[in-house]
């Protein structure tokens, strides 16, 4: 049954097909917030608001577009809204950049360093780039999220992918070191 | 990568391995790709990066995410259920329909609505309040106002006429005026600190007689002795007396409520009634709603004065009070004169009263002389002529401009028509 069909479903009560939508998105709406934010902690409350969120709108919920969309614009929303928080109590500079704390990873020094080089893009060009290779969002669905022509999201994508290219060939140092990518762009 | 040698631009290539493109346009790009090294190289630059970025893994969801959305899922669900056992409407509707679908339901509703219907028409009063019977005019219910008007203090002797004692009067005394048992004030229910009273209807009475008398001073002498009789008055009266014409003689009399019905029969007996009419209008709303405006108006007047008395502001505002108490004070003297004049209307009937003697020519005996006879002719003959001249004059000044117009819209073609009948007769007899 397609996730549209399942909403509906729950729309009207079905608890199964709730569950269903849940089982299919707990990992992909994890994940999201977990490449944006640094605490693993946050990321599971931030993640837990937004199927909350799914479950208190299901009574509004009309499929003018896919379920994924709805859900990831909810939980867009939820992140921007964290941003704004975040940025207020200045945690931290970048939610990424904190060398500090490093997260377990089933690759550490792959992870970290591509973590690292998405972390030097442009803000624009790195929502795009997850939101592409990691949700598996396709171009109009971005820009629907992102409320930018398909276009522009296209040129985007394409410039951050160029980029990511060039921090990704640099020459990877330890890991534990506090030089940036950008330094290491400069030596080159 | 130069675009200018390629028709395909580099984001193309990316939109193709990310499955973008339309399936024509993906299949010419894909097999360009094939074919050209150039694009090629991005093609695989592309991959390399999604293949590195897939090396970023991240730990799984923790299980009590689970456990926390079954939670709200659980909470969510109970809600829904509660509200639709609350207003479950659909179902409702549905029983509904189920009950007003069987026969004895639509059989015991009409039976209702006939027993209803069977007691209101056979039993009014128990349905209705019971109705007011009018008050008959020669009861003596109804006392005179003398007793109120003479009890306040300060009234002096007598009835007191038109507003200025709401002036004159202090206000506690005026409030305990309003208080005394008066039958016409029975309408307004029990007032505090008096006996009730029973409620009558206000009406103010009016009769309207004509007669035709013998004499007519007779009449008049006689009109004036009932009245005297009864308690009335003469509001107005007026005579005349032309030459040749029968005497008359209309008053307006006013005959305490109580009496009218008395001096009605006792005016009757003056000579042959020719009309006769009478009217009763009720005026009890009109007087409870003077007085309910007419009691507010004195309370504000009161919270006005105390107002002013405890003043602490400007000048200006002290003179804004003043004239606001000028104003309800003159609203309060108009209101308690129509208060007045309504109770008069309901003490008092009005009875208009024609009398028209009989007319009886004059028999002449002697006829006037010659000389009398050839003036009154010179006379008559000279206004004779000088009224027909004086109505040529109107018809020739009212007509005239009339008559011009059409003749002047007529004259052509009437003498076109003219000169045509000459013409045909002019050559008939040739």
């Amino acid at each position: 049954m397609v996730d549209e069909t399942l909403m509906l479903e729950f729309t009207k009560g079905s608890r199964e097909a709730f569950t269903e939508l849940f089982a299919r998105y707990r990992g992909p709406i994890y994940g999201f917030f977990r490449r944006r934010l640094n605490d693993a902690g946050r990321a599971e409350e931030l993640a837990q608001e937004t199927f909350i969120g799914v479950l208190r709108a299901a009574k509004r919920y009309e499929p003018r577009s896919t379920f994924r969309t709805y859900l990831y614009s909810i939980a867009l929303n939820i992140l921007m809204a964290e941003r704004r928080k975040a940025s207020r109590r200045e945690e931290n500079k970048t939610e990424m950049g904190n060398p500090a704390s490093r997260q377990v990873e089933s690759d550490p020094d792959s992870g970290l360093w591509v973590r690292r080089a998405i972390e030097q893009l442009d803000a624009d060009h790195r929502e795009i780039l997850l939101l592409r290779e990691y949700e598996q969002l396709g171009y109009e669905e971005i820009a629907g999220l992102l409320k930018l022509p398909v276009n522009t999201v296209r040129s985007r994508l394409f410039r951050a992918r160029m980029s990511l290219k060039e921090f990704l060939l640099l020459p990877r140092p330890d890991v534990n070191s506090n030089v940036s990518l950008t330094d290491l762009g400069n030596e080159r | 990568m130069s675009t200018k040698l390629h028709e395909f631009h580099p984001e193309e290539v990316m939109a193709f391995l990310d499955g973008e493109l339309p399936s024509e346009r993906a299949s010419v790009v894909g097999a360009h790709i094939t074919q050209c090294l150039e694009c090629a190289a991005v093609a695989s630059e592309l991959r390399k990066v999604s293949r590195d970025m897939a090396a970023w893994l991240i730990d799984e969801a923790p299980q009590t995410l689970d456990e926390n959305v079954a939670a709200q899922l659980q909470s969510v669900l109970e809600n829904q259920r509660s509200k639709r056992q609350r207003i479950s409407f659909p179902r409702t509707i549905a029983i509904l329909q189920i009950w007003f679908s069987r026969p004895y339901i639509w059989s015991a509703a009409c039976l209702l609505i006939v027993a209803l219907i069977v007691a209101k028409v056979f039993s009014p009063h128990l349905m209705s309040p019971p109705a007011h019977s009018a008050p008959s005019l020669d009861s003596s219910k109804i006392a005179p106002m003398d007793s109120q008007y003479n009890a306040l203090p300060n009234s002096g002797a007598g009835r007191s006429e038109g507003g200025g004692r709401a002036r004159s009067l202090p206000r506690q005394e005026a409030k305990s005026a309003y208080t005394r048992k008066s039958r016409v004030g029975a309408t307004l229910g029990k007032i505090e600190g008096t006996e009730p009273v029973e409620r009558s209807p206000m009406i103010a009475r009016t009769a309207e007689l004509k007669l035709i008398v013998e004499k007519l001073d007779l009449a008049r002498a006689a009109m004036d002795q009932i009245l005297a009789q009864h308690r009335g008055y003469i509001g107005q009266l007026s005579r005349s007396a032309d030459d040749g014409s029968a005497q008359a003689l209309t008053a307006v009399l006013r005959v305490p409520a109580s009496q009218v019905e008395s001096c009605l029969d006792a005016l009757k007996k003056l000579g042959r009634v020719t009309a006769e009419s009478q009217t009763g209008e009720e005026v009890t709303q009109e007087y409870v709603d003077l007085r309910a405006r007419l009691n507010n108006a004195r309370a504000t007047e009161q919270r006005l004065l105390d107002v002013l008395r405890n003043r602490t502001g400007k000048v200006s505002e002290v003179l804004e009070v003043e004239e606001e108490i000028a104003r309800v004070r003159e609203e309060i003297e108009r209101m308690d004169a129509e208060r007045k004049n309504l109770e008069k209307r309901v003490e008092f009937a009005t009875v208009k009263l024609s009398l028209t003697q009989e007319h009886k020519e004059q028999l002449h005996l002697t006829p006037p002389s010659a000389g009398t006879q050839i003036h009154n002719a010179v006379v008559e003959g000279y206004r004779d002529v000088a009224e027909a001249a004086l109505d040529l004059v109107i018809f020739v000044l009212h007509y005239g401009p009339t008559l011009l117009l059409w003749a002047a819209l007529l004259f052509f073609p009437a003498r076109f028509a003219w000169r045509k009948l000459r013409s045909a007769a002019a050559g008939s007899h040739a």
